[in-house]
């Protein structure tokens, strides 16, 4: 309780001035484009202040500020945002808060909170993860949260104000501002000063002065401050050379307390002491200024920092995913009711095109930003899979379009949309994050990871065509040539799929055999991508030797889906092998779920389309 | 029926569809069913009993391994290829394509003959110009230096270590064990045991999945050699490699570790760097500068990931690192295959077979419709 009081105190000094109305003229805004390393990467100040409050709150804004405005207070006036109610604790009866609708709470409610459980804390810390129970997971989450609240609320501890009163007798007279860094300059007087009371007076508090009791307060408050804020490198805003890319970046704590120091981080930190002042006093005109001093600094990042800070704000990925859903809506919705809308062909094509072309934006402003294919880890690969079904299937509809046919743009946005449904569910993996070493080469992301993803992409249409082709069958309502053609379609289409994951599962071996020493390992993911291969060569064989008839052949086709779904999301899930940079958790019930629905519906399909067939006959 | 007749209907009969259609679908499940079991397995396990197997046995039942599908398929793709495929341009693409996976495959039954896989390990500024072994373990015996006796650690037993005449003091195995584990004792269990092995005790522990992961270890005794030897020792991988008995003029040291292999040149390790991203401790790449010492020649070459070096046949490829205060080492994966420009020639011919292929379907398509 002590040290929870003690942290408290320590972030409430520096409740120097009222909270600052951020929306009149400080240019929060414009201050949210100065860089910041984060995870590995150079990102805009509001990319990671997205991504800290979404972390701790589940959303990307509070209730009437933006993340980069939330950001901008918890660094200039911590105490006030320790009781912005930002914390999302699921399970408040595990952590012993009080019940809440909304389910959001205060830092200062979190630090109570965490020290009413601290006992239970410090068991499973000693405990192993896997170990824990869906509740003591909840307390640990909430737990890491707030450890990295702290963090944050401490960033610029070294060099906020403080409304601490220094005695004229200690004091340099250099007008300085009160804050840490200038009693760092004054600990030697003061620690001297301390020394010289206690041997005069004794550890005893009510014989001494006022001014006695004003210097041992200072010394206190220096060694609070400092002790927390040691370790503090989250808020990495310095690069220590700015004109190399591989330059290590620090936090103002480290500059203190790693004797990092130097002419040019002294101005920084100074620019970033007016920030903070400026901040508190409301005083816009200087704060932009100081703003625009700071970013000369980092002149090199502006252009993909900027572009990045765009990009957070037009909600590319909503805006197709919205587009797709609607026209997918559409689609259905008519064709179960029976209405035509074949005179809307156009309209309908032109809202998927401008979709598709939303979704290639996305793609290409994420290449710009990361620097490499947009394809590194599992939520990429979603994204660009997504993109590739839509771009499949637009080719496929521009002759479809003419003909006033909707089949193709019902399937792109259904395979679009689903995709991009489910990358919600990655959202952990949606950090725009470094990539693991074996992975950091774009020469074998942009050949082999795209090639087998396209592959994914044909694949997933193939399935779906033939899943299309078999309600058709079943619906018995094309004409036998309309559904040659159709079946034409999907044949070349599986040929694409073989051409691409073949391709990609061979350039993949001979990554392996350029990274590992070996062509072919028998790993997880190697098996997965060759069962796509081995599959589609089985089907397209046996097509051809006649052993299988056509509609052997799309019920076959239709069950590629879920070889796809096992061999991109499944075999992570076996936790073995080289290519452990790709696993993830919690989603066997949910691949379980749709490989059970998928039999169910493909089988039901393929004996009631068998049966029409055979009446046919 | 002639000899030639007898032939004809034996490559028939290889040639026929059907044994691609079942084939297939049997490799497909192999693949499913190696691939599960290698959670509970380990890797090298689950890949030698389904995919590097002639027979797989499941409880008493006899199925065709990996090997046979796979040599099966081999097969009647041969046969096929050679007996009875349409020499056609129509038929290029897919005449190009099945004879690189003919190729692929060949390439894959040498690689799994000949490779050899092994790593090495090297301190910056030393040379080193012998391989180690992945899974063998070892315990050599030297006499200044000079390696005078050694035994595989698969087949020591308890009782002595060495059959040689030639020592003047007795080694003996008091226990072993594949993977150990140390037990710690409150007592001392023997007066006459030195260092680790006067608190510990050795337990036998199950094999790791992956078994270069164990931790082989050895209680010994050796009798009849100075007093101040005589007595346990522990000897165990990671804890206590070594053990010096000096014995009159002469130092005699027993050494545990895995099986060696000599190089015919040498590598020195010039620095090692672990590049991270900024403002982090994630690793962006590890690199060594090394220079490979053959007699007179000295190439400096840098290893990077993704970026091996080649000499002499053997492929050096960086696969870990240590990094302790006073120095850094690097771990490199070296492999030796005969066989690996194979995957790379049959990855190129079935890049042009499917290419041909599908831009003579494409073309075939638009012609139907003119």
């Amino acid at each position: 309780m002590i040290r929870l009081l003690l942290l408290i105190f320590y972030l409430s000094i520096f409740s120097q001035v009222s909270y600052a109305d951020t929306t009149q003229e400080i240019n929060i805004s414009e201050w949210s484009t100065l860089p910041i390393a984060h995870e590995g990467r150079i990102k805009p100040i509001d990319s990671f202040a997205r991504l800290l409050l979404k972390k701790i709150s589940g959303r990307e804004t509070t209730s009437n500020l933006s993340a980069s405005e939330w950001l901008a207070e918890v660094i200039f006036n911590p105490s006030q945002a320790m009781e912005r109610k930002i914390f999302k604790a699921s399970l408040p009866e595990v952590l012993k808060l009080e019940q809440r609708k909304n389910k959001h709470y205060s830092y200062i409610e979190i630090a109570v909170s965490i020290d009413k459980n601290k006992e239970i804390i410090s068991q499973l810390i000693d405990a192993k993860e896997t170990d824990w129970t869906p509740d003591q997971r909840e307390l640990m989450r909430v737990f890491q949260n707030y450890i990295l609240m702290t963090q944050a609320l401490r960033s610029l501890t070294t060099i906020l104000p403080l409304p601490l009163k220094i005695p004229e007798n200690i004091k340099n007279n250099d007008g300085e501002t009160t804050n840490y860094l200038a009693l760092k300059k004054l600990e030697k007087t003061i620690t001297e000063r301390v020394k010289k009371i206690v041997k005069q007076k004794g550890t005893n508090l009510e014989k001494y002065s006022e001014k006695e009791l004003q210097i041992a307060e200072l010394s206190f408050q220096l060694k609070t401050i400092e002790s927390g804020g040691k370790n503090n490198v989250l808020f990495k805003i310095y690069p220590e050379n700015p004109n190399n890319n591989d330059a290590n970046w620090l936090s103002p704590w480290e500059i203190m307390l790693n004797g990092k120091g130097s002419p040019q981080s002294a101005k920084f930190i100074r620019e970033w002491q007016g920030m903070a002042l400026s901040y508190q006093q409301k005083d816009g005109k200087k704060f932009n200024t100081l703003v625009k001093k700071n970013r000369e600094l980092t002149q090199g990042y502006t252009s993909t920092i900027k572009i990045e800070k765009i990009f957070n704000y037009i909600p590319l990925k909503n805006m197709a995913t919205g587009i797709y859903f609607i026209l997918f809506l559409t689609i259905i919705f008519t064709s179960l009711r029976g209405i035509d809308i074949s005179q809307y062909t156009s309209i309908i094509s032109t809202l998927f095109n401008v979709s598709l072309a939303t979704h290639l934006l996305l793609i290409i402003s994420r290449i710009f930003i990361l620097n490499r294919p947009p394809v590194g880890t599992l939520y990429e690969s979603v994204l660009f899979v997504s993109l590739i079904c839509a771009l499949v299937m637009f080719i496929v509809s521009l002759k479809q379009v003419k003909e006033k046919k909707l089949t193709s743009i019902f399937i792109g946005s259904l395979s679009a949309f689903a995709l991009l449904f489910i990358s919600n569910g990655l959202v952990e993996d949606n950090k725009m994050a470094t990539l693991a070493a074996v992975l950091n080469t774009n020469f074998w992301l942009s050949t082999h990871v795209i090639f087998i993803t396209i592959g994914y992409g044909f694949c997933l249409i193939a399935g779906i065509m033939a899943h299309t082709y078999l309600f058709q069958i079943v619906k018995n309502k094309n004409s036998k040539k309309a559904l040659q053609d159709f079946f034409k379609t999907i044949l070349t289409i599986s040929i694409f799929a073989l051409l691409f994951t073949g391709i990609g599962t061979i350039l993949g071996g001979i990554w392996a055999d350029q990274s590992w020493g070996r062509f072919w390992g028998w790993d997880p993911k190697e098996n997965g991508a060759l069962l796509i291969v081995l599959w589609l060569i089985w089907l397209l064989h046996s097509r051809i030797s006649g052993h299988l008839h056509q509609l052997g052949f799309i019920v076959g086709l239709a069950f590629i889906n879920i070889i796809v779904i096992l061999a991109w999301f499944g075999v992570n899930l076996l936790n073995v092998g080289l290519h452990s940079y790709g696993f993830i958790e919690g989603i066997a019930l949910s691949i379980g779920a749709f490989c059970f629905f998928e039999i169910i519906l493909i089988s039901t399909l393929a004996i009631k389309a068998q049966k029409i067939n055979r009446a046919i006959k | 029926m002639s000899f030639k007749q007898k032939i004809n209907v034996i490559l028939k009969f290889a040639a026929k569809p059907h044994i691609l259609f079942y084939t297939l679908p049997w490799l497909m499940i192999l693949l499913v069913l190696g691939t599960i079991s290698q959670k509970n397995m380990g890797i090298f396990d689950a890949q030698q009993m389904y995919f590097s197997s002639w027979v797989l046995f499941l409880g008493p039942i006899p199925l065709p391994g990996g090997f046979l599908t796979l040599a099966l398929i081999f097969i009647t793709l041969l046969v096929k290829f050679v007996f009875y495929s349409e020499w056609s341009f129509k038929k290029s693409g897919i005449i190009l394509t099945h004879f690189g996976v003919l190729i692929l495959l060949f390439g894959g039954l040498i690689t799994s003959q000949y490779a050899h896989e092994s790593f090495m390990t090297i301190p910056e500024g030393q040379s080193v110009s012998s391989l180690s072994e992945y899974k063998e373990r070892i315990i050599e015996l030297s006499k200044n230096g000079e390696v005078i006796a050694s035994i595989d650690y698969n087949d020591i037993r308890t009782g002595p270590l060495f059959k040689t005449n030639n020592l003047p003091f007795n080694i003996k195995i008091a226990s072993f064990c594949h993977n150990c584990t140390m037990q710690f004792q409150d007592e001392e269990i023997a007066k006459t045991a030195h260092g680790m092995a006067q608190k510990v005790e050795l337990q036998d522990i199950p094999e790791e999945k992956e078994k270069e992961g164990n931790l082989s270890g050895a209680m010994i005794v050796i009798e009849g050699a100075d007093k101040n030897v005589n007595g346990r020792h522990l000897l165990m991988e990671s804890v206590s490699e070594t053990l010096e008995i000096p014995h009159k003029e002469n130092t005699y040291t027993v050494k545990i570790g895995r099986v060696q292999i000599p190089l015919p040149f040498a590598i020195k390790l010039i620095d090692f760097r672990r590049v991270v991203y900024p403002g982090t401790n994630k690793p962006k790449g590890f690199e060594s500068d090394i220079i490979i010492q053959d007699n007179s020649v000295e190439w400096p070459v840098t290893i990077r990931m993704n970026e091996p070096a080649r000499y002499k046949g053997y492929t050096f490829y960086q696969s870990s690192f240590v990094q302790s205060k006073n120095q850094e080492i690097t771990v490199l994966n070296v492999v030796n295959n005969i066989g690996r420009t194979f995957p790379y020639i049959a990855s190129l011919i079935i890049f042009i077979g499917l290419l041909i292929h599908s831009c003579l379907k494409l073309n075939q398509h638009k012609r139907k419709k003119t």
